[in-house]
Formats: structure tokens, C-alpha cells, sequence
């Protein structure tokens, strides 16, 4: 196809626009997790040390929750071009976004020969609704899916023929999936081991295993990289993650109480929530719109659309049985082991489908759909034709339209609760009057927003760090810096300071600051018109 | 385990088993015997098996035979037009009766009504614009996507998709929502699905899988049931890939296979004995419950908000069944304790609700709670009370 480069770039480019286009606007404010590697990654900048204080950290402690610090490091040139702001926090997540369709693209050629048809596998990928929406936030998991998937793209090309070139560029590139977030540093190992032992070729054909030494050795060369990880922080607290999410934990003794008496019901249990965890990422139902109620709760919440478009969720099904069709076909294995091993870690979670979770095997099931989709365009005479694209196009609209105007209307309250972007030109104007700040805080993590948002010297909270908790504690982050403190305020005594500002919700009613003598309020925007998120009071 | 197995035999019977005033265990057996007939003569092999041991199958005889019924119509009419087309005519008319029974409410039809079109669409509209900031798209591109020709697509798409529900058709039991009703299938099943599949398409195998694949969305597409209900049709489908499977595999998998659905069979069992209240509806628990215990039967109030009260009064108390229509001329009350209090959205109920019923002039004398909540906004205590 001529200029066919022309408009991959054409393509990108206007998938990347979508993905930065008014993002200070929309998400409006940041999450604690975005901020957290956004301030860090500033810290890291200016200092070479986390809020923390560790020097060049491979996982950042955060809240605790030892994030990769890939991420972080690489949001640093673009605070350094853009400085400390959305876009710039955002900027590594949308990039990812745009690379994968392009990885996406490059991987279907495996399959498809057509160039205009691998063309619009790249503009779905680019446009599927969670693709969108996980581009406008920064999440390390993205990044970690468009490595994971790069390295993915190197191996299939690999086993079609082997060049050491390709086998280095996808050891290294499953290397930085798995400093980028946690999930593949199982799926990256447990897909390896799968081609390995590649268990339905031996159910269909009985054939024996044949080991690719080449391929133990890159193995070898990415556990051996592990030890860095568990080296720069306990391996207890590089596990702090799934101790929290622990399917195992949350669930014993798995099997109903009245039935623990029966013999293997334990087991039998066990193996079918493990199974249903795995399969539920193959229930197009999920994939299409059903919203759980952890999902709803968070930032990774695609409003109207599960993860893929609507009829993509549909084609998935075609996808799957083209799969099953084709499975003693090598290529084709490899997807399943794909989807298996990128779940594996997701399954083994208390959640039952979790969005964010399933980001390693995403691509694996956009592949998997579009070759569905392209099924029923062959077998579609052109009215259907015709139409099928006509929907998609209007679908695209939807979800620019639903993405970046909408979305934020339905996640609001989980980016930033306390109005703390809102604050800045209030509090800037107001604190060197004052000697102290206290922030009402019933969320662990305020402190954050307060770092970010006020661009705090990281020396100074760095300075700090050894009064935080410890890593093994969980419990409240917050930590007292500059003039800012953290802590529970109770208005009937606290309303009794001097020379103080006090920033709680909206709760406290202009009445009861102005009984107070010298007491003054100012109010700022929550998120939707009608509301306040937060509001601040001086105490002369 | 014996009296867990009496409490599953004398399970009350759901209103549709009431409706021929026959003896509940009489049309627990003759849709029993005529549906093991049927299968056994329209089916063979595997099929038989997998379909008699499904989970599905047992509720289905149990507690909903005319479903079970329709079911085999439906069979029976997919059947014939395979060797005729002219068939698809009654198979539509069938369609039209099922719509026509439930008063013309399938879920799909109130998606796609203008009216609640044009809600979503202006609720779009109003939550952008409450948005304190956000980009502004001009109103020809918002309104290319948010119309309601697009939304009604939209809403079909979405509609669509939830037949493709491997959880609710294999994994019911397990799942987080905790939705009411059995799986279709056992779990172990979903394997012997693909593998099904897997010969079907390889081995090029004829089979009317399709036809019967386009039924059962249809089937689920006008069904306004329980959603378990709603994929009965599929029942029948799936059973032929999973025979396939199980006919297709050497012997090794093929006895370890037997052996996991004989096992999957037997903890089923245990599970409708042990919990039954889990599987099974609750709402004939509440009349079994009101009727077994009211001390009177005359001015009596039995809770209206489920529907055949009267019914089962009859079922119950034979000719003597005189229900008042009030709570406030009636000296015995059955009732869920919200009703005397009020309906909370959350379905929550004050702790001191008996104190409530007391200074309200009523006395407890027996209440129950249930498992489900089948009265939701109303709680789930059910209550005897006395007028005092």
C-alpha cells in the first residue's frame, strides 16, 4: 500500500491529539495515584530521591504500595519540557496508549495480509473506549501493557524466525514490562513457561515438549532481573500489593460452609472460582458493559462501555471461535497463552473482572475481536458493509464525546476529593498572613495533593521522612510539613486558633464561621456547578 | 441431611406450579417423566446425559414446568423447520404469545421506547453541562452521537451483549453480584465447551447449532424473567458441543471428564438440599411461612406486594381463604416489618422495629428472616403480627 506509513503517522497523530486535547480540563484533577507519580517524579528531577527519600528508586513506597517507578522516571522530561501538570503527568500514559495500537497494528499483520484492513485495526485500537480512557489518566499499567505487548510483537516474530536481534528486543522489553507494574511480572514468566510446555498441543496432538533452549536462557536473563526489584526494597513489601488482594485470603475455605464436609468440595471449589476469575475475562458481557461495583468505584471506570466498543464485544465471540478453529496452528496457541498468562495475576486477585487487571492480555483480545470484526466485514455484502463501518464511525464520535466531555461527570469523586486544585489561587494569597494550615483529612493521602499542587520543595518533605509510618504499617500517610498539618478538625475547639487556616468540607455553614470573631470563609468549586468541594477558613 | 432433604422435597411451590390446582408433586413428576421421554427420543449419546444432569434441568422440572414446556416447543418447532421453512410462521406466533404474556414488557422494548430515549439523551446533555469545568464540543458534534436514533443502537448493542454471559450461563454460584438463580451448566463444563467447539469447526461436523444458537438469542431477547431463565433455550444448545466434546476425546480424558460432571452432579445435589433457600425463590417461603403460622383465618391481612396472595390461599386453606384487603381492618397481620414502618430504599429496617410494631398497637408472634430479598424497600423480616 502507498504511503501507507503516511498514515500510520497521520493515524497516531491524531490518536495522541485525542488523548492530550484539554487534558487539564478533563479528567479535571488528578487521582492520589497520579499525583503520587507525579510528585515523585518531580522529586526524582530536582533531587535524584523519592518524597521518601530514597535515591533512584526502582519502586516507589508511595502510599506503601511500592509503585514501579518506571513510570515516574520517565514522566521527568516532560515535566522538564511542560512543567509539573496534567499533561505532563499524563503525557507517558497517553504515549503508551498511541504505541500499542501501532504494536497492535504490527501484530496483525501476522494474521492479516490486507494493509487497509491492518490500517483500521490500528484506528480501532486507537479509539476502543478503554484505550481512550486510561490514555487521559496516568497509569503505570498502560505503560506496562504497551512494553509487555512490544516484547509480545518481538517474540511472535521470533518464533516465526529466529534473529537475535529479535530475541534481545523482546527480552528487553518484557524486562521493562515488569518494572513497570506488578501484574507482568507474572504474566511475562508464566507466558514464557507456557510456550515452554505449550499444554494444548500436547492435549490435541499428544506431542512431546520440546524445550527452546534460547528461550530458557531469556528466562534465565528476565528472573535474574528480578532480584534488583526485591534487592531496592523487602520482598515483603514488593508483595505488599497482592497481600492486600489475596484471592486466596479473602476467600477460605472456599467451598459453602454447609457442604465442608463433603470430600474434595474444597478443591472443587477452589479450582471452579480460580476458573471463573479467568473466564469471566472471556464473557463478552464484561468486556461490553457489564460495571462492577469496584470498577464503578475507581478512576478505571469506562462510562457506558465495559473496556471494547459495543460491537467489538460482540466480535470478540467470532474472534474466539476463529481461535478455537485455528488452535493447532502454533500462532494461535500463543494468543490463548497470551490471555492465560497476562490473567493469571488478575485471576488470583479477590475481584472478580477488574479493568485495569486485565491490561496485559488486552491486546491479545483486541487481536482477537478485530479478527472477528474482520470476519463479518468478508462475509458482509456492502449495505451491511456499509453500515457496520457508518457504526463504527458514529461509535468513535460517542466515545470522544463520552471520554472527554462525560467521563468526568461520572468519576469526579474519585480523583480528587477536598477541592485541593481548586484551592491554589485562595491559599496562595492567604498563607503568608497565616501561621499554620490544617487540613481536614479523612483520606490517608491529602498530603499529595498539597505536594503536587503547591509544588513543594521535595527537600522539605524529604527532611520529613522520618517521621512517617513504616513500611510495613498501613494506616495514615499524611505527613506535617511547611506550615501545612494534617489531622482531624473538630470545629467546636479548633474554631478557638489563632493565626490559623482551617480547610474542611463544605459542611460548616456561613453562620457558624461568622459567630466566630475574625473568622472568614471562601469557598471552592466542586466539580459540578451546584456543589462546593471544599472551603477555607481563616482565623485571624 | 435427611431433614435438609425433606425441607427440599416440601420446597412451597412458585405460583405458576399453582395455576392447575393440581397436586404440586403430581406436575413435579409428569414434567419430570415428560421431559426425560422427549429428551431421550430427540437426543442421543452424550446429550442425554449432559442435559439430564444439568443444573438447570433440575430447577426447571421442579419449579418451573411450564417453562420447562415452552422450552420443548420451542425445541420441538426449531426441529421442524429444519426440514420445512413454513414452520418459522408458528415459531413467530409462539414469539408473539411469549411477548403478549408478559403484557408486551421485555427489556428491550423499554430501552428503545422514544421516551426513555429521549431521557438519556437529555440526561447527557444536563451532566456535561453541570460540569463546573470542562471542554466545550460545539453541538452539532455532541449531537451527532448523542441523538436518539444512536442511543436506540446503542442500547440494542448493549442489550445484545449480555447473552453472551459465560458467568451467569457456567459460574452463577461463584459469582461476586450473587445474582438469584442456578448456572445453566457446571463450571467444568466451559472446558468441554471449547473443546466442543474445537471438533465441531476442525472436524467440519454438520450440526443445527447455528439455528439453534439464533433461537436461544432470540429466546432471551423477549424474555423478561429471572436472568437464568432467560437462557433456557441455550440449555438445549450447548448440550450438543459439550456431547461432542465428550464423544470426541480418547478415553483417558473422556472417564476423567464423566467423573468430574458424576462429582460436579453430586455437589450440586448437596447444595439444593443443604441451601436450598440459596438456589431457589424465596417468595413461596413467604406464604408457606404466613399460611403454616397465622393462628386465624378470618380477618386476616396477607402482604400484597408480591402478588398471588390469593392464590396461594387457596393453595393453603382450600375454601375456607377469606383475605381482608387492608391492614387496618384486619386482626392478624403477615407482613414484611417495612410495611408497618416505611419503605427504605436501601431495604434497611430500624433495629428497634419491634418496638415500632408495638407502639404502632400490634404484637409480634412470629417473624422470620429470609435469605433473599424479595420484598426489597420493605426488608427481609417477615412478621405475624396481632392487632391488639
Amino acid at each position: 500500500m502507498k504511503y501507507k506509513w503516511l498514515f500510520i503517522i497521520l493515524f497516531l497523530g491524531l490518536g495522541l491529539f485525542f488523548r492530550i486535547w484539554q487534558i487539564e480540563k478533563s479528567p479535571y484533577t488528578l487521582g492520589f495515584d497520579e499525583t503520587a507519580l507525579g510528585y515523585n517524579a518531580y522529586s526524582l528531577m530536582l533531587t535524584g530521591r523519592d518524597e521518601h527519600g530514597f535515591k533512584y528508586p526502582i519502586s516507589l513506597k508511595s502510599f506503601g504500595d511500592y509503585k514501579p517507578a518506571m513510570y515516574a522516571y520517565l514522566t521527568i522530561p516532560f515535566i522538564k519540557l511542560f512543567g509539573l501538570n496534567n499533561l505532563s503527568v499524563r503525557m507517558v500514559s497517553a504515549l503508551s496508549g498511541v504505541l500499542l495500537a501501532l504494536m497492535i497494528y504490527l501484530i496483525l499483520g501476522i494474521f492479516v495480509k490486507n494493509e487497509k484492513l491492518r490500517l483500521f485495526g490500528m484506528v480501532l485500537a486507537l479509539m476502543q473506549p478503554w484505550s481512550m480512557h486510561f490514555s487521559r489518566v496516568a497509569l503505570e499499567t498502560n505503560l506496562s501493557t504497551m512494553f509487555f505487548t512490544t516484547g509480545m510483537y518481538f517474540y511472535l516474530i521470533n518464533r516465526q524466525k529466529y534473529k537475535l536481534s529479535r530475541f534481545v528486543l523482546y527480552t528487553v522489553f518484557f524486562i521493562l514490562s515488569i518494572y513497570s507494574y506488578h501484574g507482568a511480572r507474572v504474566a511475562v514468566p508464566l507466558f514464557l513457561i507456557f510456550m515452554q510446555l505449550d499444554p494444548i498441543n500436547w492435549f490435541i496432538k499428544s506431542k512431546k515438549i520440546e524445550i527452546n533452549w534460547k528461550e530458557i536462557l531469556s528466562i534465565g536473563i528476565i528472573l535474574l532481573l528480578y532480584i534488583p526489584i526485591f534487592m531496592n526494597a523487602s520482598a515483603s513489601s514488593v508483595l505488599t500489593r497482592y497481600r492486600i488482594e489475596n484471592f486466596f485470603k479473602a476467600y477460605t475455605p472456599f467451598a459453602p460452609k454447609e457442604l465442608l464436609n463433603i470430600p474434595f468440595s474444597k478443591i472443587y471449589y477452589l479450582i471452579g472460582m480460580l476458573s471463573g476469575r479467568l473466564w469471566a475475562y472471556f464473557s463478552p458481557i464484561n468486556w461490553g458493559g457489564r460495571f462492577y461495583i469496584w470498577i464503578r468505584q475507581s478512576v478505571t471506570y469506562v462510562p457506558e462501555f465495559g473496556m471494547l466498543g459495543w460491537l467489538e464485544s460482540l466480535t470478540f465471540i467470532l474472534g474466539i471461535i476463529i481461535f478455537i478453529k485455528n488452535i493447532s496452528k502454533e500462532k494461535y496457541r500463543l494468543f490463548v497463552y497470551w490471555v492465560v498468562a497476562g490473567l493469571a495475576p488478575a485471576a488470583a486477585t479477590w475481584n472478580w473482572f477488574h479493568t485495569l487487571r486485565s491490561l496485559n492480555a488486552i491486546a491479545a483480545i483486541e487481536v482477537i475481536s478485530f479478527l472477528g470484526l474482520f470476519f463479518l466485514f468478508k462475509k458482509s455484502n456492502i449495505v451491511l458493509k456499509i453500515g457496520l463501518i457508518a457504526l463504527l464511525f458514529l461509535q468513535f464520535i460517542f466515545i470522544i464525546n463520552n471520554e472527554i466531555s462525560y467521563s468526568y461527570w461520572e468519576t469526579h469523586g474519585d480523583f480528587q476529593p477536598g477541592g485541593f486544585k481548586e484551592s491554589v489561587p485562595i491559599l496562595s494569597k492567604l498563607m503568608d498572613k497565616y501561621d499554620q494550615v490544617i487540613v481536614d483529612s479523612p483520606q490517608a493521602q491529602s498530603y499529595i495533593f498539597i505536594l503536587y499542587y503547591y509544588k513543594i520543595d521535595p527537600r522539605i518533605v524529604q527532611k520529613e521522612g522520618y517521621k512517617r509510618i513504616k513500611a510495613d504499617e498501613r494506616g495514615n500517610w499524611n505527613v506535617d510539613f511547611g506550615k501545612f498539618k494534617f489531622r482531624k478538625i473538630i470545629w467546636n475547639t479548633d474554631k478557638n486558633l489563632k493565626k490559623t487556616i482551617l480547610w474542611v468540607s463544605p459542611g460548616i455553614t456561613p453562620d457558624e464561621v461568622r459567630s466566630v470573631k475574625g473568622a472568614t470563609n471562601y469557598y471552592t468549586d466542586g466539580a459540578m456547578k451546584e456543589y462546593k468541594s471544599s472551603q477555607i477558613i481563616t482565623l485571624d | 441431611m435427611k431433614s435438609s432433604l425433606i425441607a427440599l422435597l416440601n420446597y412451597p411451590p412458585l405460583s405458576g406450579q399453582l395455576m392447575f390446582g393440581l397436586n404440586v408433586w403430581i406436575i413435579r413428576i409428569l414434567s419430570l417423566v415428560i421431559s426425560v421421554i422427549l429428551i431421550w427420543y430427540f437426543t442421543k449419546g452424550w446429550r442425554r446425559f449432559i442435559l439430564l444432569i444439568s443444573p438447570i434441568y433440575w430447577v426447571l422440572w421442579y419449579s418451573y414446568p411450564l417453562i420447562l414446556a415452552e422450552l420443548i416447543v420451542w425445541i420441538l418447532l426449531i426441529n421442524l423447520i429444519k426440514k420445512n421453512k413454513w414452520w418459522i410462521t408458528v415459531l413467530i406466533l409462539v414469539i408473539m404469545v411469549r411477548i403478549g404474556l408478559q403484557g408486551g414488557n421485555i427489556n428491550l422494548i423499554d430501552k428503545i421506547s422514544p421516551k426513555h430515549l429521549s431521557e438519556q439523551v437529555h440526561w447527557r446533555f444536563v451532566s456535561e453541562d453541570s460540569l463546573t469545568v470542562r471542554p466545550i464540543f460545539s453541538l452539532i458534534f455532541r449531537r451527532i452521537s448523542y441523538n436518539k436514533p444512536f442511543f436506540a443502537v446503542k442500547d440494542i448493542l448493549q442489550n445484545a451483549v449480555t447473552f453472551f454471559d459465560v458467568e451467569t450461563v457456567f459460574y452463577g454460584e461463584f459469582h461476586p453480584l450473587e445474582q438469584k438463580g442456578v448456572p445453566i451448566y457446571f463450571w467444568f463444563e466451559t472446558f468441554l465447551l471449547v473443546i466442543g467447539i474445537y471438533f465441531i469447526f476442525r472436524k467440519k461436523k454438520k450440526s443445527d447449532m447455528d439455528l439453534f444458537l439464533i433461537f436461544s438469542f432470540i429466546y432471551f431477547m423477549v424474555s423478561k424473567e429471572s436472568s437464568f431463565l432467560r437462557f433456557g433455550l441455550l440449555w438445549f444448545t450447548l448440550s450438543y458441543p459439550i456431547a461432542v466434546a465428550l464423544s470426541r476425546v480418547n478415553n483417558f480424558w473422556r472417564n476423567i471428564f464423566v467423573l468430574v460432571l458424576v462429582y460436579s452432579f453430586g455437589i450440586n445435589f448437596f447444595n439444593f438440599v443443604y441451601r436450598t433457600d440459596y438456589w431457589f425463590d424465596n417468595k413461596p417461603l413467604v406464604f408457606d411461612f404466613c399460611y403454616k403460622n397465622l393462628p386465624e383465618k378470618e380477618k386476616v391481612y396477607v402482604t400484597q406486594v408480591l402478588g398471588n396472595e390469593k392464590r396461594y390461599c387457596k393453595y393453603y386453606w382450600g375454601k375456607e381463604c377469606n383475605l381482608n384487603s387492608n391492614i387496618a381492618g384486619s386482626k392478624y397481620v403477615c407482613i414484611f416489618a417495612g410495611e408497618l414502618i416505611k419503605n427504605d430504599f436501601k431495604n434497611l429496617l430500624d433495629p428497634e422495629w419491634q418496638r415500632i410494631w408495638s407502639d404502632r398497637g400490634y404484637k409480634v408472634l412470629k417473624y422470620v428472616k429470609l435469605r433473599d430479598s424479595v420484598a426489597y424497600g420493605f426488608s427481609n423480616y417477615l412478621v405475624i403480627g396481632e392487632k391488639l
